[in-house]
């Protein structure tokens, strides 16, 4: 009896200092006895695999040429601000590949100076010659096509599951290094810029537009893309590093690439009115003031004679747009988001109420240069 | 001790957690090296001249006080003060500088403090996690503890900056973070990986010429530790990348560019002269010059200045675009007389 | 399985015993390497395994900070000067009700109508009335309409927080939040106990909480929160620099413990003002030591003199010039303050009140007088309906009358005041017990019988009773006399009772009775008694009756008594 204890003694004692190797072999090196490092090297773990998973569809842009943009007496300050400050710079760019056949999706910004060739090069070294097929600019978004079959494609993240508070990391070659360089942060909100772009808090810069914004397990939320309050293609880019950054997702893709495929550039729609700006509020009964009549509670009023293609359909005055094709626009946002999901050339249904009773009428979205005069903006 | 009791000792002690003693230490899941980054991180302050800061970030290397930081305006005053985590002043001393890395060594009449060991910094992989510990906007005084923050490792790349209208005069490999270090005081700081060991020292503030932006990188430790240890060696090495001010001769391809409409054209081929360099290579009339020994030459300007710098003697890969193609050709420079 | 202290119990018996060990060492030997083995065998796939582990760790982390943010984020409020979104900042809402915080400097231009908007991510605006401010400290308390239910966030511990642990920043920079979602950024804390120096009058963070989380114009007012989703501060400023107003990875935010202090005058709608102990100090070597006083100061009254060695303030040690300046730059005026020194190696404690130190700038303010009765109305609804059944003793319920006697100015003076406290008896269908009922209606029966605000009650800014937050409720009778209720400001329970006139609020001092002493119907209860040196008037406690549960039988004459007096 005693025996047989002893040699059980002996046994488990093994046992315990064996399995405590194992233990700690199961661990990532050097963390085995702090928990939160064990943890810490994991978050490394996985990124280093989402980025190693995702590296080949990233590509390398480079650039010969152009317009100099001309270059009026600023100080430094107004200089970073506009896109002429910024593409003074010689450094890559950075895109994704889109198709097997050979399209490749990248930022507009890219292309501000209207290069005379554009190369691209792929993760495996090959490079090729690309040509611009066309640029969104509303989204910021531009299409590369070069002379090249079975490219890596990357897998999507659908814009519908995605939620704030979820890692997002960015690569870009912008910085000139061999592997795209990276950039780690959350996804800060959903639906920004009239529902085209999701947000995000990792330091996005030149460095990045055109490259990929994409989760923990290599898959892609969208396209960095500098984006801002008006309507400029290149403001935005003043929030460099700051922490405020853009991707247009996934979402939104899948309706402009296939457009942009058809090889005209993409820009804003415009009905041609203003709207009344103030909102509906919660509980209180809002009054005519001075910044103009209490608003309305299920749609927008047009302030003013509407002008171009609101006007040609008879739109007045004080008609209260109600729906813009199937979805309601009860606010201001509501209405822009409507409307961003096309572009200048796009017919809309427009649903309106005037007095008591509701219309609707297709027009076609104009562009800017449309208007003869000074151009309508909606307002912000 | 006999077995069945060292078993039970070893698995306890495998199992235990790292303890976070007193209130003032740090916390997190990063806590162990945010204490071990501001445990050796000192505060400088000097003199500012201008728009340059009189105060910045430095890092202890040795228990008897050698400190790393970046070259400065604030090393320049008579009066350069080191302040230590625990609010001791000393009077610092410049005892050695790089003027190509831009870095300094200054000394401390000091003893028994702690130090980072200077590691290699080649395991850091795009994605791990780097803490950075600077006197960032001088928010901390005396023996208030330092600015942390936390981001990760970008990658690495050869840095081609400017600092306001000049070039920046380090052209070497650097480590890039999402850390924002291009701020008023961090220079000097450090950047350690999430175990505390040192990665690198937070460069001074510069604007990238490849975005026009500010970039946020570090000294790799290596090339630090090169600074302490191999000066000389150093400063004969980059010295031996120029060509000598007396040397005869220069670097000469063979290659003469369209000059028409001034120097900001890209770098077309007029003519290729025969049996030079280039010629041998393959490279012809109309070809447009895309990059030379690995740096992009979007105009003419920049093929002249990259061409320059090269040495005679040396194999480079040319990547010129004929029609539609691109072709990467490899070239011996050649040399002429002045 | 025997433990292994016995075993090694059994092992010391064994040798003891004489008995060899190693008698059956051969097939031991054969099992422990087998057993050896196993253990390796298990840690094999335990390696292969990492990636799918380490994935799923990963995932289930993020997924957590997923849920906790999107509660949060429910609380977060996008504050406007006007109906078209005019002048923008953040908020948080912290309570049920819609009572809520943000920056003075949010709302800072609409401050004269108090009127402004406050959307949420429902997406829709909600009225927002500005209450209580306090702008020496940037910050002020609102109240959302329109809802009977407002999602809240909870307040944490700002004294907890480590540098290095991750927080969160909610808000809207830059008015980017088209449909009122905030914006959601994350960060570690980067330092504690910060000062960032004030611009113009305001703007001074004193003791504030550093942070790399992105913060930039439109964060201000709005929440920082930990993991679990509690707001441990306000985020207010930022450091900026050559690039403009960008943020470059210093944020800060005023801690919620600071804050803390200024609820209960912030909820009852007051301007509130920060304290000054009328003292400087100077580091000498190692030893903080008082520099300056400054005459008439609370220092000098409770009898600080130069020299002394300061040690600790209101419970936190300070070793340097900043510490110090960040400890006084967070207390309210009027707040009571202990203070440790060293005078000649000996050690001293001294409590005294701060004075108010007057904001540096004019502001038309007008306290809203109804909001304040609203309020204090609500404080005693809720002290009357404290929950009486908390599983604890139970303690004594009664009115009593006390008749304090001041001598020495020739006429005799006296309070009488109606005091309740609780008992849990068998309570009624709402849980209160009726004769509890009864007491607090004679208490406050003649404030809630009129129609318009009683100006003779009003809710005071807050205060601190044996380290415990207070609101106190101060009713004026009509010869400058004051009585003064404080009740805790979570439990609302009473705590103290304060008697004294215009001039000296605190000449006399009632505490509830210690509840464990409790027995039956009677109950000790303790008066403490003041004397002031060298001013005529004396306080003696001539005769306390007590009175017993019963409900007075006339309660409107005993008020309209009370008033006589």
């Amino acid at each position: 009896m005693m025996a047989a204890r002893a040699t059980f003694r002996r046994v488990f004692a093994v046992f315990l200092i064996a399995a405590s190797f194992a233990a700690s072999l199961a661990q990532d090196a050097g963390g085995g006895a702090n928990p939160s490092l064990d943890f810490a090297a994991r978050q490394q773990h996985v990124r280093h695999a989402a980025i190693q998973k995702l590296a080949p569809c990233i590509v390398r842009i480079d650039t010969i040429g152009g317009a100099q943009p001309v270059r009026r007496e600023m100080n430094r300050m107004q200089q970073e601000r506009t896109a002429a400050g910024f593409r003074q710079a010689d450094g890559p760019t950075t895109g994704l590949t889109w198709s097997a056949d050979g399209y490749i999706l990248t930022s507009s910004f890219n292309f501000v100076r209207d290069p005379v060739v554009i190369t691209v090069t792929l993760a495996d070294g090959r490079r090729f010659v690309a040509r611009l097929v066309a640029r969104d600019r509303t989204a910021r978004l531009a299409l590369l096509k070069i002379d090249a079959a079975d490219l890596p494609v990357p897998e999507w993240r659908d814009t519908a599951r995605l939620r704030s508070g979820q890692w997002s990391l960015a690569a870009g070659y912008g910085f000139g290094s061999e592997q795209p360089a990276v950039a780690l942060g959350i996804l800060s909100a959903l639906h920004r810029m009239s529902g085209q772009a999701v947000q995000t808090d990792a330091r996005i810069s030149p460095a990045h537009y055109g490259g990929p914004l994409f989760d923990i397990e290599g898959r892609v939320i969208g396209i960095c893309v500098p984006m801002g309050l008006d309507r400029d293609e290149m403001t935005g880019i003043e929030w460099y590093d700051s922490g405020i950054g853009f991707a247009v997702h996934y979402e939104h893709l899948q309706r402009r690439v296939p457009r942009l495929m058809e090889g005209r550039d993409l820009h804003h729609g415009l009905l041609g009115i203003d709207l009344e700006s103030r909102e509906p509020v919660v509980g209180i009964v809002q009054k005519a003031d001075r910044n103009g009549p209490p608003p309305s509670r299920d749609g927008l009023r047009i302030r003013g004679e509407p002008r171009g293609p609101a006007a040609q359909a008879g739109l007045q005055a004080g008609d209260v747009i109600t729906r813009i094709d199937d979805l309601p626009t009860p606010t201001i946002t509501e209405f822009r988001r409507a409307v961003a999901r096309n572009v200048a050339g796009d017919t809309v249904t427009v649903t309106y109420r005037r007095d008591e009773t509701t219309t609707s009428v297709t027009l076609r979205l104009a562009s800017a240069e449309d208007f003869v005069a000074a151009p309508t903006t909606q307002p912000k | 001790m006999n077995l069945p009791h060292a078993a039970i000792l070893a698995a306890v002690l495998l199992c235990l957690p790292a303890s976070h003693a007193q209130d003032e230490s740090a916390g997190g899941p990063f806590a162990d090296a945010i204490d071990i980054a501001r445990s050796r991180v000192v505060k400088l302050y000097g003199s500012g001249f201008g728009r340059e800061h009189g105060y910045g970030s430095g890092v202890l290397v040795s228990g008897d006080g050698r400190i790393v930081t970046t070259l400065s305006v604030l090393l320049e005053s008579p009066a350069v003060r080191a302040v230590l985590p625990d609010g001791r002043r000393f009077p610092a001393e410049v005892i050695k500088r790089d003027e190509e890395a831009q870095i300094a060594l200054l000394k401390i009449d000091a003893a028994d403090l702690p130090y980072f060991e200077l590691a290699d910094s080649s395991e850091l992989q795009p994605g791990d996690w780097l803490i950075a510990a600077a006197n960032t906007f001088k928010i901390a005084d005396g023996p208030e503890p330092i600015s942390v923050s936390v981001g990760v490792f970008s990658g690495r790349t050869e840095l081609s900056a400017r600092r306001r209208t000049q070039d920046f005069t380090y052209r070497g490999e650097v480590l890039l973070t999402d850390l924002i270090v291009a701020t008023p005081g961090s220079a000097g700081g450090a950047l350690v990986d999430a175990r505390g060991g040192f990665v690198g020292l937070i460069g001074k503030a510069v604007t990238s010429k490849r975005t026009n932006t500010w970039i946020n990188y570090a000294l790799p430790s290596e090339r630090v530790a090169a600074f302490l240890n191999e000066r000389s060696d150093v400063e004969d090495a980059a010295a031996s990348e120029q060509p000598a001010a007396g040397d005869a001769t220069r670097p000469d391809l063979g290659i003469v560019l369209f000059d028409i409409g001034g120097r900001e054209r890209p770098a077309y081929v007029e003519r290729v002269r025969p049996d030079s360099p280039a010629h041998v290579a393959g490279v012809r009339s109309n070809d447009l010059i895309l990059s030379l020994d690995g740096d992009a030459t979007e105009t003419c300007e920049r093929f002249q200045a990259v061409r320059d710098r090269l040495r005679v003697g040396r194999e480079v890969a040319i990547v010129i675009k004929r029609g539609d193609d691109l072709r990467t050709l490899t070239l011996t420079v050649g040399g002429r007389e002045r | 399985m025997e433990s292994f202290v016995e075993a090694g119990c059994l092992e010391k018996n064994a040798a003891k015993t004489g008995e060899e060990p190693r008698a059956s060492a051969r097939p031991a030997r054969r099992i422990a390497a087998c057993v050896t083995l196993f253990a390796f065998a298990l840690a094999v796939p335990l390696v292969a395994d990492a990636d799918g582990d380490a994935l799923a760790a990963v995932r289930a982390d993020e997924q957590q900070r997923v849920e906790v943010f999107a509660q949060a984020a429910k609380a977060v409020v996008c504050v406007f000067a006007d109906d078209r979104r005019g002048g923008g900042g953040s908020g948080v809402v912290i309570d049920p009700a819609g009572y809520g915080l943000t920056n003075f400097h949010v709302v800072q231009s609409f401050i004269g109508t108090r009127r402004g908007y406050g959307g949420l991510s429902d997406g829709r605006l909600y009225p927002l009335k500005v209450l209580g401010i306090d702008p020496g400290g940037d910050i002020v308390m609102f109240k959302l309409e329109g809802k009977e239910r407002f999602d809240h966030a909870p307040l944490g511990d700002s004294d907890k927080l480590r540098v290095g642990q991750w927080v969160a920043a909610m808000g809207n920079p830059f008015l980017l939040a088209e449909d009122f979602t905030p914006t959601i950024t994350l960060g570690v804390i980067s330092g504690l106990r910060r000062y960032q120096e004030g611009r113009g009058n305001l703007l001074e963070y004193a003791d504030c909480i550093q942070v790399s989380t992105s913060i930039n114009p439109g964060n201000s007012g709005g929440p920082l929160f930990d993991m679990a989703g509690r707001v441990i501060g306000i985020n207010g400023r930022a450091s900026f620099e050559e690039r403009g107003r960008v943020n470059v990875g210093l944020g800060y935010a005023v801690s919620v413990n600071q804050i803390r202090r200024f609820l209960p005058g912030l909820r009852a709608g007051r301007l509130l003002e920060h304290g000054t102990l009328g003292a400087t100090v100077r580091l000498t070597g190692e030893r903080l030591i008082i520099g300056s006083i400054q005459e008439f100061s609370s220092a000098e009254r409770v009898g600080v003199e130069l020299g002394d060695e300061l040690l600790e303030v209101a419970g936190r040690r300070v070793r340097t010039p900043n510490d110090y300046n960040n400890i006084m730059a967070i207390l309210p005026a009027d707040w009571p303050v202990t203070l440790r020194l060293r005078r000649d190696g000996e050690p001293i404690e001294l409590t005294t009140r701060l004075e108010r130190l007057p904001l540096r700038m004019s502001l038309q303010y007008v306290p809203d007088i109804e909001h304040n009765h609203a309020e204090l109305l609500g404080v005693l609804d809720r002290a009357a309906s404290a929950d009486i059944t908390r599983g604890e003793e139970p303690w004594a319920s009664a009115i009593f009358q006390g008749q304090v006697r001041s001598a020495g100015a020739g006429e005799g003076r006296a309070w009488t005041v109606f005091v309740g406290t609780y008992r849990a008896t068998e309570p009624d269908e709402n849980g209160l017990d009726p004769t509890l009922r009864d007491e607090w209606r004679v208490l406050t029966r003649p404030l809630l019988a009129r129609p318009e605000p009683d100006l003779r009650w009003e809710l005071l800014a807050g205060d601190e009773v044996d380290g415990r937050l207070v609101n106190v409720i101060e009713r004026r009778l009509d010869d400058d006399r004051r009585v003064r209720w404080k009740f805790d400001w979570r439990t609302d329970e009473l705590r103290q009772v304060v008697f004294g006139t215009a001039d000296d609020p605190e000449v006399a001092t009632w505490t509830p009775a210690n509840r464990k002493e409790f027995d039956g119907l009677r109950w000790p209860f303790k008066w403490s008694r003041r004397t002031r040196t060298g001013d005529e008037l004396t306080l003696e406690i001539e005769s306390i009756e007590f009175v017993s549960p019963e409900p007075l039988a006339a309660p409107v004459e005993s008020a309209a008594e009370e008033d006589g007096q």
